[in-house]
C-alpha cells in the first residue's frame, strides 16, 4: 500500500471517529436528568416557566433537529452560545485551554525528562541498591492515584512548608513570577505520577537493547556502557517510547483535569464538571468534542510520527520485514 | 431561595469532587495535628502588604454579574453593599439601618414610604443617587418582563413610587407589608445608575465604595476601592474574591496562606485545623440558613399530623447538628433564625421522644410501619442528614430510602415536580417563612391557617408586627409543616490581622465595609 493511499484511510478513520464521538457526546448529555433552563430559574422556577425558557433555548424541538444543528455549527466553527453566560462556547474554552495545555505541556514534558535517566539507571544498575530503589520508586508512583498525589504535594509544599500556593491560577501576562509559582505544585504532580509509568517502559526498552548485537559491538570496542545507550540505545528505544507517550498523553490530558480539580485551576476540566453541573448542555459537548478532537489527533500524530523516526515504515512494504 | 451549598445555586461537587475532598480532608486534618508547632508565625509565599488588598475565598462562582436576571445568591454575595447599595441596609443583628435613605418616615395608614436619601450619595459615574432615580428603578423592573419571579413577587405589593423633590420618593404599597422594607435591603432595593445601558451581566453601575474591576470566569472576581466613593472610602484598594468550590482546597488556601478570609466555611469539622490563633481567628455566628427537612404534603401519610409528630419527635435534632455539623449552628424548631426579631426557640415543640412518635404512628394507623423515599440533593449537610434521619427513624418503624441527586436533577424532580416525600435542604434567604403560605411551593402545604396569621403578622403596625409574627412561626412548629433540623452557622476563617468581620450573615451580601487589616 502506497504511503499517501495509507494517509488517506488514516484520514478517513480521523473523520469517522469525530463524527461518532459527537453522536455519542451528543447523546449521553442529552440523556442527563434536569436541565439547564431548571438551572436558570433555580427555585423561582414554576413549571410553565421552565417550559416557555425551554422551548426559547431550543430544548424543546426534537432530538435530531438538535444534533443535526449542533453538528453544523460545528462544522462552520460555531460551538454554540453557553445557556447560563450567554458567552459563545469557545471564547469559554480559549483561556480554559491555554490552561490545560501549560499542564499538559508540563507533565509531559516533565515525565519524560524524569523518566528517561531514571529508566537507564534502572536498566544499567537493575543489579545494585541505585536501580533497585528507581524501580521501587517507579512502583509507589505507579500506585499512587494523581489525586492522592497532588493532595500530598499540597500538604508538604503548601501547608506544612508554605513554599507554594495550594492552588488558582494566575496568567502569565498578568504576572510571570506568579503564574510560574502557581504551576509548579501541579505540573510537577502530573510529571511524577506519570514519569513513574513511563520508567519502567524505558527500563524495559533499555534492557532489549543491552542484549541487541550492535550495543555488545559498540561495548566490544571500548565504548563505557552509558556511550553506548546514548549513541545506539536511545534512537531503537525511541520507537516504543513514541508509542508509549502517545498513548500516555490520553491519560495526561485525564490526569490533567483530575489535577485541575485539586488545585482548582481554571482549564477544561473544571469548566467540564460545571458544566455538566449546571447542564449547560452546549458547553458540555463544545468541551468534550474539543477533548476528543485533542486525543484523535495526538494519537494520529504519533501514527504518522513512526514514520519520521524509522525508516523502514517509509518502504511501501510497510516495514513488515 | 433555597440553596444547596449556602451560598449559591448549584452545588459543585460531583462523584469525583468528593474523592479528592476526602483525601484532602484526610491529609488536612493530619497536617492540623503537626503543623501548630511548626509554622506559626511564618511568613507566607505570596505575601503582599496587607493594608491593601484583601483575598477572600467564596464557593460558587456567579454566572453573570446581573441580580435582576439571575437567582444565584453568589451574586448578592460580592455585589450587594459592596458594589451595589440600597436604601436601607440590614446590619449585622437583624436591624435595619440608613444606606442610600438617611431616614424613612410612613404614613398614618402604613401605606406609603417617604424616603429622605442622603444628599451627599452619587453613583460610581459622578451622577447623584436622587429621588429620579430610584422612581426610574421601581419603574424598570415594572416593566421588566424577564424580572425574576422572587422579585416580582415582592415588587407587587408597591402601587406607585413618586418624586416628592429631588431628595425626597414617596413609595406607596397596596397593603400595609412589614416585609416590604425588609426586602428593600435586599435586591429589591438597589439602586442601579439609571444612565447606564451597558450589559449588566458582566458591567456594574452602583454608587458602592467598590466597582467591578475584573472577572476572570473560572477564577475569581476583583473589586477595586471607587475613588468617588459618597460615604467612609474603602479600605482595600483591592479585593479578590477567589472561588474555590472544594471546602478542602478553600481550608489548604487559607493554611497555606494564600487567603486572607473564608467567607464562610462549608466544613465544620475542619474547625480543628484553624485552632492556632497566632495565625488564625474565627469568626463564629448565624445566617439566615433553616436546613430543612421538606415534607411532601400531597404524600397520603405525611398528610396526617399524628405521622408528622410522630416523625419530628423520632428525630434527636441535638445529636443530628452534632454529628453532621459538628454541633456548630443552631436548634430552631421553626422557619426562623435567630437575628429574626420575632424568632424563639421552638426546637422543644415536639422534643425527641421515639416512644411516643411511635405510639403516635400507630393512632395514625401505621403501626406496622410505613415507607418514605427521601430524595436528597448531593451536597455535604443533606447528604449526612438524611442517614442519620434514617438510621434514627427506622426505630420507630419507617423505612426511608434515600436517594442523592446532583442539584439540577433536585432541582427538576423534587423542587419542580414534587416527585418526593421528603427531602433536605437549606433555604438561605432571610425571612422566608412566607413559602409556607404558597400551596403551590414544593412542599405544597398551603395551610389557610397559616397563610392568614402570616399576612395578619406583614400587615400589622409595628408594635404589634412582632408578636403577630411569632404567633405564625409558632403555628408552623405545631402543625409540623416541616421539620426543622437546625440553622446553618456563620463561620468566618480570617488571618488575625483581618478585625471587623461581621458575626452574623443577616443578607446573602458578604459586606465588606466594616472589614479592615492591622
Amino acid at each position: 500500500m502506497g504511503l499517501s493511499l495509507r494517509l488517506l484511510r488514516r484520514f478517513g478513520v480521523f473523520v469517522a471517529s469525530l463524527l461518532g464521538a459527537s453522536l455519542l457526546i451528543f447523546l449521553v448529555t442529552k440523556a442527563l436528568p434536569g436541565d439547564v433552563a431548571q438551572v436558570l430559574l433555580g427555585t423561582d422556577a414554576t413549571p410553565e416557566a421552565v417550559a416557555a425558557l425551554r422551548s426559547q433555548l431550543g430544548l424543546d424541538q426534537p432530538l435530531a433537529v438538535q444534533y443535526f444543528s449542533w453538528l453544523g455549527g460545528l462544522l462552520t466553527g460555531d460551538f454554540g452560545h453557553s445557556h447560563l453566560s450567554g458567552d459563545p462556547v469557545l471564547s469559554l474554552l480559549a483561556p480554559r485551554i491555554a490552561v490545560t495545555l501549560w499542564l499538559v505541556g508540563i507533565g509531559l514534558i516533565g515525565s519524560i525528562l524524569l523518566a528517561i535517566p531514571a529508566g537507564m539507571i534502572a536498566a544499567l544498575k537493575r543489579r545494585s541498591w541505585a536501580g533497585t530503589l528507581v524501580s521501587v520508586g517507579a512502583q509507589i508512583g505507579i500506585a499512587i492515584p494523581v489525586f492522592w498525589g497532588g493532595i500530598l504535594a499540597v500538604v508538604v509544599f503548601a501547608v506544612w512548608l508554605r513554599w507554594l500556593p495550594a492552588n488558582g491560577y494566575v496568567p502569565l501576562l498578568t504576572n510571570p513570577g506568579q503564574w510560574a509559582l502557581h504551576l509548579i505544585l501541579p505540573g510537577l504532580t502530573l510529571a511524577g505520577v506519570q514519569a513513574a509509568v513511563l520508567t519502567r517502559y524505558v527500563r524495559s526498552a533499555f534492557l532489549e537493547v543491552l542484549n541487541e548485537d550492535y550495543y555488545r559491538t559498540a561495548r566490544s570496542v571500548g565504548w563505557t556502557p552509558m556511550r553506548a545507550l546514548l549513541r545506539h540505545g536511545l534512537r531503537n528505544a525511541a520507537i516504543s517510547l513514541v508509542t508509549v507517550v502517545g498513548l500516555q498523553l490520553s491519560s495526561v490530558l485525564v490526569g490533567a483535569i483530575v489535577v485541575e480539580t485539586v488545585f482548582s485551576l481554571p482549564g477544561l476540566g473544571s469548566l467540564l464538571l460545571d458544566a455538566v453541573a449546571q447542564r449547560d448542555l452546549f458547553v458540555v459537548q463544545g468541551t468534550v468534542m474539543f477533548l476528543v478532537l485533542a486525543v484523535l489527533t495526538i494519537s494520529a500524530l504519533v501514527d504518522f510520527s513512526y514514520l519520521l523516526i524509522d525508516p523502514r515504515q517509509r518502504t511501501s512494504h510497510g516495514g513488515a520485514r | 431561595m433555597t440553596d444547596a451549598n449556602s451560598s449559591s445555586r448549584v452545588p459543585n461537587r460531583l462523584l469525583g469532587r468528593g474523592l479528592v475532598a476526602m483525601g484532602l480532608a484526610v491529609m488536612l486534618a493530619l497536617a492540623g495535628c503537626t503543623s501548630g508547632g511548626g509554622g506559626g508565625g511564618g511568613s507566607t509565599p505570596s505575601e503582599t502588604p496587607p493594608e491593601h488588598t484583601l483575598s477572600v475565598a467564596a464557593t460558587l462562582e456567579p454566572a453573570s454579574l446581573d441580580p435582576w436576571h439571575n437567582t444565584a445568591a453568589s451574586i448578592p454575595q460580592v455585589l450587594l453593599y459592596n458594589v451595589y447599595e440600597t436604601l436601607v441596609k440590614i446590619d449585622s443583628e437583624g436591624a435595619i439601618k440608613p444606606l442610600l435613605a438617611q431616614r424613612w418616615t410612613l404614613s398614618e395608614d402604613r401605606l406609603t414610604y417617604t424616603f429622605i436619601l442622603n444628599p451627599a450619595a452619587k453613583f460610581a459615574s459622578g451622577k447623584p443617587v436622587d429621588a429620579a432615580a430610584v422612581v426610574a428603578n421601581i419603574e424598570r423592573m415594572k416593566n421588566d418582563p424577564k424580572l425574576i419571579e422572587t422579585l416580582r413577587a415582592q415588587l407587587a405589593v408597591v402601587a406607585s413610587a413618586k418624586v416628592v423633590d429631588d431628595g425626597q420618593v414617596a413609595i406607596t404599597l397596596t397593603r400595609p407589608s412589614l416585609m416590604w422594607l425588609y426586602d428593600m435591603s435586599s435586591t429589591l432595593g438597589i439602586i442601579l445608575d439609571p444612565s447606564f445601558t451597558g450589559d449588566l451581566s458582566n458591567t456594574t453601575a452602583g454608587s458602592g465604595p467598590y466597582v467591578v474591576k475584573a472577572h476572570d470566569k473560572g477564577q475569581d472576581i476583583v473589586l477595586a476601592k471607587s475613588d468617588s466613593y459618597w460615604g467612609t472610602p474603602a479600605r482595600y484598594d483591592d479585593v479578590t474574591f477567589r472561588y474555590i468550590s472544594d471546602p478542602n482546597a478553600q481550608n489548604a488556601a487559607m493554611l497555606s496562606g494564600d487567603l486572607d478570609v473564608i467567607s464562610n466555611l462549608q466544613a465544620p469539622d475542619s474547625l480543628p485545623q484553624f485552632a492556632d490563633t497566632s495565625r488564625f481567628t474565627v469568626t463564629k455566628g448565624t445566617t439566615n440558613g433553616e436546613v430543612v427537612l421538606g415534607l411532601n404534603h400531597k404524600s397520603k401519610p405525611l398528610a396526617n399530623l399524628k405521622v408528622r409528630q410522630a416523625l419530628t419527635m423520632a428525630i434527636d435534632r441535638k445529636a443530628l447538628m452534632d454529628t453532621v455539623w459538628n454541633g456548630e449552628g443552631t436548634l430552631i424548631g421553626s422557619m426562623a433564625v435567630p437575628t429574626d426579631p420575632w424568632y424563639e426557640d421552638l426546637s422543644g415543640v415536639n422534643p425527641y421522644d421515639p416512644a411516643k412518635a411511635k405510639q403516635l404512628l400507630a393512632e395514625a394507623g401505621y403501626a406496622k410501619g410505613l415507607t418514605l423515599r427521601m430524595r436528597v440533593p448531593v451536597v455535604p449537610y443533606a447528604v449526612k442528614s438524611a442517614q442519620f434521619v434514617a438510621s434514627q427513624l427506622r426505630d420507630i418503624g419507617v423505612t426511608v430510602k434515600v436517594e442523592e441527586l446532583d442539584f439540577s436533577r433536585w432541582l427538576s424532580e423534587v423542587f419542580t415536580n414534587g416527585d418526593y416525600d421528603m427531602t433536605i435542604v437549606a433555604h438561605v434567604e432571610a425571612r422566608d417563612l412566607g413559602k409556607f403560605a404558597n400551596p403551590n411551593y414544593y412542599w405544597h402545604y398551603g395551610s389557610p391557617e397559616f397563610a392568614e396569621l402570616y399576612q395578619q403578622a406583614d400587615e400589622a403596625t409595628d408594635d404589634q408586627a412582632v408578636e403577630k409574627m411569632k404567633l405564625a412561626v409558632r403555628y408552623l412548629a405545631n402543625d409540623c409543616a416541616a421539620i426543622w433540623l437546625f440553622a446553618l452557622p456563620n463561620l468566618v476563617v480570617t488571618k488575625n490581622t483581618v478585625t471587623g468581620v461581621p458575626a452574623n450573615a443577616t443578607t446573602l451580601s458578604f459586606d465588606l465595609t466594616t472589614i479592615a487589616s492591622r
